[in-house]
C-alpha cells in the first residue's frame, strides 16, 4: 500500500510538471506568434509545420481563455492581412465561439472592424428563469356581500405564493428586448368578514394556480454602455411591460370556516371553485415593472436579476354565472364572492443565459 | 434615472385598469343578507313600503331575544336592495291595566300602591303589520309573568299593538319612544288570552285587527275569532266594535289569522277552527280546518261562511290544519298554511278561493323535487306572494332535509306554484346551514319581478338572524 501510494504522488508530481511546462511552451508559442506579426512575417505565423505548438496548443486546448482569444484574435488579423477572407471568417466564428460578443479595442485595425461588422455576434436567443413570490391585491368591480363586513387581507409568504416563468428572450436592439414564455403562478387571496358584523367571524382562503403566457417587452437601460475602460457597465436597470393569457388550472377555497354560533370549517377537498364552475377558466393580464440585471461571466453576457413586478388582471376572475352554486360558503360561512381582479405585486429573482450562434449576417452571405 | 422613472409611471399606469362586463348580474339583481345581533330573532311578515307612492323600502316584523331573556317586538328596515337602514326593537313594558281603564292596576313593586311605576314587561309574539298616514302599525300579544309577593301571573296574554311612524330614524328609537298598547280578553281575569294575529290598514282611515279571544263559560274555556275596529288610528284605545264569532265549547276553537278588507267594504277573514266541511269538497270532515268567512263592516257574520280541509277517510288519520298567511288577489284569496297528521307528518297545503270564498283549487305539497322514500318531503307553508307573471311563490320550510345524499335539520324552502296551484317544474329548492333549523317565512314580490323572501337562518349556540333574500320567481340566485 505504502508503495502504491508513493508510486501515485509521483506520478501526479509528473504530470503536473508536464502541464506546467507546457503551459508556458505555449504561451512562448503564443507570444512568439504575436511578435512575428508585429514584424510583418505572417507566413511564418500560418505556417503550420514551423509553428507547430502554436498550433498544438490552439487544437489541445492548452491556452488559457485569454491567450485562446489572443491566439484565435491573431489568426483572424494574420488571414485578413494575407487577403485570405474566407479563413478569416472561420477564425472570426472560432473567436466568437470562444469570446462572446468579443470586444473589440481602439488598437484592433480596421479591416477587423468591418469583418466583425458582418457578422452577427449578438445572441441568437436568451433563456431566462425566474422564481418569485407574490403578495395578491384585490380590486373589487362589484362588492356582493350577505351584509356584515368583509375585507382582503394580502397574504405574502404563506409558503404558496410563488410563480416561476420560462421566458425566450431576442434582443432587437439599442436595449430594446421581446420575451415570452410559460409561467406557473400561484395566487391566494383572504378574506376576513363577519357574518353579521359581531360574534360570527369567518375565514376564506381562495387559491388559485394559473398557468399564464407573458409576451413583453423590455428596454435595457446603459445595455451596450461602457466604463472608462472599456469594459461592459455591469448593472443593466430596465423596465418592461406585457400582455399575459392565463390559464386557471385549478382553483379552491382552503382555510376556510366561520366561528361563532356552531363553528364550520369546509374540507379543502370539498371546496372547489374549479369543480363548480365558480371562477373564470382564462382570461387577460397587462403588466409591468423594473429590474436591474448584473452582468456575470467572464464575458459579461449572461446576467443575474432582481425584478419588482406588477400584474394586473383584466377580467373579473369570479364566474358572475355561478357565484350562488356553493350554499356551503355563502349559507354555512357566510361568504360571497365579489366580482373581482386579482393583481399581484411580486419580487422576483432569475438568471438569464445567452445563446450564441455567429455567423455573417444575411446581407453579407 | 428621469427617463427610467417616467416610463416606469406610463407602465404602471397602464396596470391600473380593469374590463367591467356590463351584463354581469349585479348586487342588486339577486342578494341573501344576515341582519342581526348575537342573539336570536324570528321573523314573521316582510313587506314592501312605500313611500311617496313609490316602492322604498322592505320592513321585517319579527320577535328579537333580549339581553334580559325575554322577547320584544322586532322591526328592521332596509332598501330595496336589502341594504340594512334601521331598526328597532320595543316591546310592552309598562304598567299592568287589567280593566281596560287607562290605569295601573298591579303593585308590582310591591310598595303598598299602584302607579305608572310598576313596570311589568311581557314576551311580545308578532302577528302583522300595516301601514296608515305614514305610520307603520304592529298587532301581536304580549305575554306576561308575574310573582311578586302573594301575586302570581303566568302567561298572561294580551293583544298588543304599537305604531311606529316611519318617517323617523328607527335606530334613534327606543323602547320609551314606541308605547305598546295592549287589551285583556275579560277586564281582570288574568287567565283569559286575547291575541292579536293581523292588522290592515281600512280605506274610512280605521284599522281592523283579527286574532282570537278565549272566553269563559260555565268553567269552559273556549276560543273564538276574534275582530275588532280602531276607528281612528290615533286612538288605539278606542274601539268602534269588539265582536267574536265561532263555535261555543269545548274543543270548539277557532282563531282568525288573516283579514282583508273587500271592495264592497265587508270583511274577509281566513282562519283555522274545528267545524268539518259541509261542501263534500276538500271535506275536512276532521281535525283542525280552514275557514273563509265574510262579515260585514259591522263585524257580523253575513255570508259566505265556507270549511276546507285536508281528508282521509280511508286511514281514518285525522289531517289538522293551521293557516300560516294568505294574499288576496283580484278573483279572490290564496291560503297557505300546515297540515299536521296523527301521524305526527306535516305537508304544506295551498287553496284557492274565490271572492265568495267558493273552492277554486287545492293542493297538499310534499316536497316535488326531493323525493323521501316513495313519497316526498315533508313540508310546511307559511308565506305566499304573487308573481309578476300571475302565478304563485311559496316559501316556508322542510322540517327535516334528507335528499340528494344531504342530510339537513330545518331547511328553508322555496316553491312556485301555477294558478292551479300546482307546482311549476324546476322551481322548488331548499336553503339552509346543515346544523340550523332555518325557515323562510314570508315574501313579497318587488317590482322588478323579484321574489324577496325572508327568513330565520340559525347559526347555532343560540344565534338566529333575519335572512332576506331576493331570488327570481323560480327560486334562483
Amino acid at each position: 500500500m505504502k508503495n502504491f501510494l508513493s508510486a501515485l504522488g509521483l506520478s501526479l508530481l509528473i504530470v503536473l510538471n508536464a502541464n506546467a511546462q507546457s503551459a508556458a511552451q505555449c504561451a512562448r508559442a503564443l507570444d512568439e506568434a504575436e511578435q512575428a506579426f508585429e514584424q510583418g512575417r505572417l507566413l511564418y505565423i500560418l505556417d503550420k509545420t514551423a509553428n507547430r505548438k502554436f498550433y498544438d496548443c490552439l487544437e489541445n486546448g492548452n491556452y488559457s481563455i485569454d491567450e485562446e482569444i489572443r491566439a484565435r484574435k491573431l489568426l483572424v488579423k494574420t488571414y485578413l492581412f494575407s487577403d485570405n477572407e474566407e479563413e478569416a471568417e472561420r477564425e472570426l466564428i472560432g473567436l466568437l465561439i470562444t469570446d462572446k460578443e468579443h470586444p473589440l479595442t481602439p488598437e484592433d485595425p480596421a479591416e477587423l472592424y468591418f469583418l466583425y461588422s458582418k457578422f452577427q455576434t449578438e445572441p441568437i436567443i436568451r433563456l431566462s428563469g425566474k422564481l418569485g413570490g407574490n403578495k395578491t391585491y384585490i380590486t373589487q368591480i362589484q362588492e356582493f356581500n350577505t351584509g356584515g363586513t368583509k375585507q382582503y387581507n394580502p397574504a405574502f409568504g404563506n409558503g404558496l405564493n410563488l410563480w416561476a416563468e420560462i421566458l425566450a428572450e431576442r434582443h432587437l436592439g439599442k436595449g430594446f428586448e421581446i420575451a415570452a414564455g410559460p409561467q406557473f403562478r400561484f395566487a391566494r387571496y383572504d378574506v376576513e368578514g363577519n357574518v353579521n358584523g359581531e360574534g360570527l367571524p369567518y375565514e376564506v382562503g381562495n387559491i388559485s394556480s394559473m398557468l399564464r403566457l407573458p409576451v413583453l417587452a423590455r428596454y435595457n437601460f446603459w445595455y451596450d454602455a461602457k466604463t472608462d475602460e472599456n469594459e461592459r457597465k455591469k448593472l443593466v436597470p430596465y423596465v418592461f411591460a406585457g400582455a399575459s393569457f392565463d390559464l386557471v388550472l385549478n382553483a379552491r377555497y382552503e382555510d376556510t370556516s366561520r366561528s361563532g354560533g356552531t363553528p364550520v370549517t369546509l374540507a379543502d377537498e370539498s371546496s372547489s371553485l374549479s369543480d363548480l364552475d365558480q371562477v373564470a377558466k382564462h382570461n387577460w393580464s397587462i403588466f409591468g415593472g423594473a429590474g436591474i440585471r448584473l452582468r456575470v461571466g467572464r464575458a459579461q453576457v449572461n446576467f443575474l436579476a432582481l425584478e419588482l413586478r406588477y400584474d394586473n388582471t383584466l377580467f373579473n376572475y369570479i364566474n358572475p354565472d355561478t357565484r350562488w352554486d356553493n350554499q356551503e360558503v355563502f349559507i354555512e360561512v357566510g361568504h360571497l364572492e365579489d366580482d373581482l381582479t386579482i393583481n399581484t405585486l411580486s419580487l422576483s429573482f432569475g438568471y438569464t443565459h445567452s445563446l450564441y450562434l455567429p455567423r455573417k449576417r444575411k446581407q453579407f452571405r | 434615472m428621469s427617463k427610467f422613472l417616467n416610463l416606469l409611471s406610463v407602465i404602471l399606469f397602464l396596470t391600473s385598469c380593469q374590463i367591467e362586463d356590463e351584463n354581469s348580474p349585479t348586487p342588486e339583481d339577486a342578494y341573501i343578507k344576515y341582519y342581526g345581533q348575537l342573539t336570536s330573532y324570528e321573523a314573521k311578515e316582510i313587506q314592501v313600503i312605500e313611500e311617496g307612492g313609490v316602492p322604498a323600502s322592505l320592513v321585517v316584523l319579527a320577535a328579537k331575544t333580549t339581553e334580559s331573556d325575554d322577547q320584544d317586538f322586532f322591526l328592521l328596515r332596509t332598501n330595496l336592495d336589502g341594504i340594512f337602514r334601521d331598526s328597532v326593537s320595543f316591546g310592552f313594558n309598562t304598567f299592568l291595566d287589567l280593566d281596560n281603564d287607562g290605569f295601573p292596576d298591579i303593585d308590582v313593586n310591591q310598595d303598598g300602591d299602584t302607579t305608572e311605576n310598576d313596570i311589568v314587561r311581557g314576551d311580545d309574539l308578532p302577528g302583522s303589520m300595516a301601514v296608515l298616514d305614514d305610520t307603520l302599525f304592529v298587532v301581536g300579544s304580549t305575554s306576561i309573568s308575574i310573582s311578586a309577593g302573594d301575586l302570581s301571573i303566568n302567561d298572561f296574554t294580551r293583544l298588543a299593538i304599537a305604531k311606529v311612524p316611519l318617517a323617523a330614524d328607527w335606530n334613534t328609537l327606543t323602547k320609551q319612544n314606541i308605547q305598546v298598547f295592549t287589551r285583556a280578553s275579560i277586564p281582570g281575569n288574568t287567565d283569559l288570552e286575547l291575541v292579536g294575529n293581523d292588522i290592515v290598514a281600512l280605506n274610512d282611515g280605521g284599522l281592523l285587527l283579527v286574532g282570537k279571544k278565549e272566553k269563559s263559560a260555565g268553567g269552559v274555556v273556549d276560543s273564538d275569532s276574534y275582530i275588532a275596529k280602531i276607528p281612528n288610528s290615533r286612538f288605539l284605545r278606542i274601539f268602534s266594535f269588539e265582536k267574536t264569532f265561532g263555535v261555543s265549547g269545548s274543543g270548539e276553537d277557532e282563531e282568525a289569522v288573516v283579514v282583508f278588507e273587500k271592495p264592497n267594504g265587508n270583511f274577509a277573514v281566513i282562519g283555522e277552527g274545528n267545524t268539518n266541511s259541509s261542501l263534500g269538497e276538500n271535506g275536512g270532515l276532521n281535525g283542525r280546518n280552514i275557514y273563509y268567512q265574510e262579515l260585514d263592516p259591522n263585524g257580523a257574520v253575513q255570508v259566505n261562511s265556507r270549511y276546507y280541509g285536508v281528508d282521509d277517510p280511508d286511514n281514518e288519520e285525522v289531517y289538522d290544519e293551521f293557516v300560516r298567511s294568505a294574499i288576496s288577489i283580484s278573483g279572490g284569496v290564496i291560503v297557505v298554511g300546515t297540515s299536521s297528521t296523527s301521524q305526527g307528518q306535516t305537508f304544506g297545503f295551498a287553496i284557492s278561493l274565490d271572492n265568495n270564498g267558493g273552492h277554486l283549487a287545492s293542493e297538499t305539497l310534499p316536497s316535488v323535487a326531493f323525493l323521501s322514500g316513495e313519497s316526498g318531503l315533508q313540508t310546511s307553508f307559511s308565506g305566499v306572494a304573487r308573481t309578476n307573471k300571475n302565478d304563485f311563490v311559496i316559501v316556508g320550510q322542510y322540517p327535516g332535509f334528507a335528499a340528494n345524499n344531504v342530510m339537513k335539520s330545518g331547511e328553508a324552502l322555496f316553491m312556485r306554484v301555477d294558478q292551479s296551484l300546482a307546482p311549476v317544474p324546476g322551481s322548488e329548492s331548499n336553503f339552509g346551514l346543515s346544523g340550523g333549523n332555518d325557515a323562510f317565512v314570508d315574501a313579497a314580490t318587488l317590482p322588478d319581478g323579484g321574489i324577496v323572501v325572508v327568513g330565520n337562518v340559525d347559526f347555532g349556540a343560540g344565534s338566529k338572524l333575519i335572512s332576506i333574500a331576493k331570488l327570481s320567481a323560480d327560486g334562483r340566485f
